[in-house]
């Protein structure tokens, strides 16, 4: 299944009334590129664009509703229209237009939304889209394939899960595990309603109640502090690049910065290498003290003391097996064999003594190593010393930023205590999600007390407990056990899988990668978990150059996207931003194989390079887009001299397909 | 449902002693899930008592 981005209609939005067309192989070039002077509306585009074709914008407060609203001096429109074509191509080849469409009611700040499933076809109230292609546009599968360059870094960032996320997104795992939470609650309830007339069951059942109340009480507080996190980290987001801003402004101070920061990074990286060091020193028992090797070597002595009797057991049940007599040339009687029975246990093997042997060589071969203490002891040295090293490379940032402050203005000063107030909310929020989701096992006290347990996943624990016990006293054990084995049935399945699908995925987005970089290059990915585990021969490496970050990250949402049988176009805003100017032409040379549609939100700073590669790499789809307002007056003068076909004028704004116009007229400044 | 997932099903099914048709059930009601066509809590009690019937059926076989 191909989706590919039609078309784009806005309407009293904030943005110019206009209807964009875009390209797609096989029709035309891949790559599209769309450029917009700032203020024009970027971000709303890319916004509702989302927002209708995972139909959350059913569900957008009024606030936001109305922040989509044109103002013109200083009226707001009353409604907006935006409107999503995509073309949908199956196997057959046969071609589906599917429209999502969102009437703005500015006014009330409500919208309606719309679907067309077919071209020709009605309009049908709410989101509807096919029903094979519902699973893949979900907010998190969205935005694997709609995203702002950052987005890049959150994929091979440890504190994002950003790949994980995406996966569980995009092969409904995150949804299986939805629902398992969803049987559970379907079964709690068909045990809570069982009508049985015993006051054991009645009992148990009230305080199955009291469980479930706390459970939906600590979870939705553990959802809570969740939301809060995601908020706070856009917050700090964009609080840090606020405070970068303050800082690039006062002399020296981002250089010195980035010799801080890359000095954090190194004392980081040095303390997470010894640790591992010393964990793996420490599973050796003999290197805690050296008490336990002089307790190992007394008993040594002791068995040296001892006279081992060699290998008597062995040479007596040969000596009866065998009834050749006695070594002495005497027959054996019974009596000298019941005799002989009788105390051979009390002699060792052959294997019992090669054991004693080989306890003794051991604890002569760790007394020898005398060293083996004093090693892991210095090995805590050490760490102790890296540890101070990275505390000094911390406060020196501290340090750093007080200074930065004192030197700002009165906004500077207060972007880093509003970023200093948002990273100690994310502390204490971080620590309440850790609390609400603690796991342990719980006593029988423990049972009676739900309003002692702070943490949802203990007090879910206790229903299971408590459904099992209901079940089984009001003759449902066997559905308690059916419910159970779907449960075991489906966890297991869907962890496995994702087992499986990280490790594919891998080997797939590194075969992409071998595709499109240059040789040479010397990144790939070493594993994917939580987030994409970049490096190199097994040497793990925190990010590549820009260039190779945003490659790994195309070439894993492709992987994501084959693996699904599925192509979506990739639309980037700033695609290569983080790129440095020499990489970008080569990037942009490899992006019209790489998909079968591209759509970038260009900005002026990205033009060098990038530009020369794409054309290098095929045809391009040029696309500017600019409001009729004073500010535009020279692109205005200059859309007045080009070819009127590739020109579309609306009341409010213009659109101009022409290549000439978009290369001489750079939009979109970077730094604002 | 993605082809690791239908593996891993019949993987998990096979060693909780499943037959085939308990597991294509469980399929079955996964799918249902994943293209959002379960779509009330009745349908729900409907799929899972279909699903625990035979999943108790192939107990009593046991």
């Amino acid at each position: 299944m191909k989706i590919s981005i039609e078309q784009i209609e806005t309407n009293g939005l904030r943005c110019p009334n206009t209807v964009i067309s875009f390209k797609n192989k096989p029709t035309g070039p891949v790559i599209n590129l769309l450029q917009m002077p700032n203020g024009t509306g970027k971000t709303t585009i890319i916004e509702l664009l989302q927002g209708a074709l995972t139909g959350d914008a059913i569900n957008w407060s009024p606030t936001k509703i109305k922040s989509y609203a044109r103002k013109t001096e200083g009226d707001l429109a009353v409604e907006g229209l935006f409107k999503l074509t995509i073309s949908i191509e199956r196997n057959d080849k046969h071609i589906q237009i599917v429209v999502f469409q969102i009437d703005f009611d500015f006014h009330h700040g409500k919208v309606d939304f719309f679907t067309t499933p077919n071209k020709g076809a009605g309009m049908e109230d709410g989101w509807s889209p096919p029903k094979d292609l519902r699973q893949y546009i979900t907010k998190s599968c969205v935005e694997v394939f709609v995203f702002k360059g950052d987005k890049v870094n959150d994929i091979i960032s440890p504190e994002k899960e950003d790949a994980e996320v995406t996966i569980k997104a995009f092969f409904g795992i995150d949804s299986i595990e939805g629902f398992v939470g969803i049987v559970k609650d379907n079964f709690r309830n068909r045990v809570s309603q069982t009508t049985v007339n015993d006051r054991n069951v009645k009992s148990e059942k009230a305080l199955l109640k009291r469980w479930t109340d706390r459970y939906i009480l600590l979870k939705e507080k553990y959802e809570e502090f969740s939301k809060d996190l995601v908020n706070f980290e856009k917050k700090e987001k964009d609080l840090k690049d606020n405070w970068g801003d303050v800082i690039n402004k006062q002399k020296g101070a981002n250089d010195k910065q980035i010799e801080i920061e890359s000095n954090i990074e190194e004392t980081k990286n040095q303390l997470s290498k010894h640790s591992s060091l010393v964990f793996e020193q420490l599973k050796n028992p003999f290197s805690i003290s050296n008490n336990l090797i002089s307790g190992l070597v007394i008993m040594k002595d002791s068995l040296d003391r001892m006279k081992l009797p060699g290998a008597s057991r062995t040479f007596f049940d040969e000596l009866i097996a065998e009834d050749n007599g006695c070594i002495c040339g005497r027959e054996l009687d019974n009596k000298s064999i019941q005799k002989i029975e009788e105390n051979i246990d009390s002699y060792l093997s052959n294997n019992e003594i090669n054991i004693i042997n080989d306890i003794k060589r051991g604890i002569t071969e760790a007394n020898d190593d005398a060293s083996i203490v004093d090693g892991l002891k210095g090995l805590f040295d050490e760490l102790n010393i890296l540890h101070e090293s990275h505390e000094d490379a911390l406060n020196a940032k501290s340090v750093f930023d007080q200074n930065a402050k004192r030197n700002a203005d009165k906004d500077g000063s207060d972007i880093f205590d509003k970023l200093t107030e948002i990273t100690e909310k994310m502390v204490r929020a971080r620590a309440a999600k850790r609390n609400l989701s603690k796991n342990s096992s719980l006593s029988d006290d423990d049972l009676k007390r739900p309003e002692k347990c702070y943490s949802y996943i203990i007090a879910e624990k206790a229903q299971d407990k408590f459904i099992e016990k209901i079940g089984g006293m009001s003759d449902m054990l066997k559905d308690v056990q059916a419910n159970q084995i779907l449960q075991k049935v489906i966890t297991t399945a869907k962890d496995k899988a994702l087992i499986h699908l990280k490790d594919h995925l891998k080997k797939l987005t590194n075969q992409k990668l071998k595709e499109t970089l240059s040789d040479g290059s010397q990144i790939e990915v070493l594993e994917i978990d939580k987030f994409v585990q970049l490096g190199w021969n097994n040497i793990k490496q925190s990010e590549g150059s820009g260039a190779q970050n945003i490659i790994v990250a195309y070439s894993f949402a492709r992987s994501v996207l084959e693996e699904a049988s599925i192509e979506f176009p990739l639309i980037v805003d700033h695609p290569v931003a983080q790129v440095d100017t020499a990489n970008r032409e080569s990037l942009g040379a490899t992006l019209a194989s790489m998909m079968h549609q591209f759509i970038g939100f260009l900005i002026d700073t990205e033009r060098p390079g990038f530009l020369e590669g794409v054309n290098s790499g095929g045809d391009v789809h040029y696309i500017s887009l600019f409001s009729d307002i004073k500010g535009n007056a020279a692109f205005i003068d200059s859309i007045k001299k080009i070819n009127n076909d590739e020109t579309y004028i609306t009341d409010n704004g213009y659109l101009c397909y022409n290549k000439d116009f978009f290369i001489e007229n750079s939009m979109g400044v970077g730094n604002v | 449902m993605n082809r690791f997932i239908e593996d891993e099903l019949d993987v998990a099914c096979k060693e909780e002693g499943l037959s085939i048709e308990a597991c294509k059930a469980i399929k079955a009601l996964l799918n249902r899930k994943l293209n959002n066509e379960i779509q009330s809590n009745k349908d729900l009690t409907n799929d899972l008592s279909r699903v625990y019937g035979l999943i108790k059926d192939d107990f009593n076989e046991d």
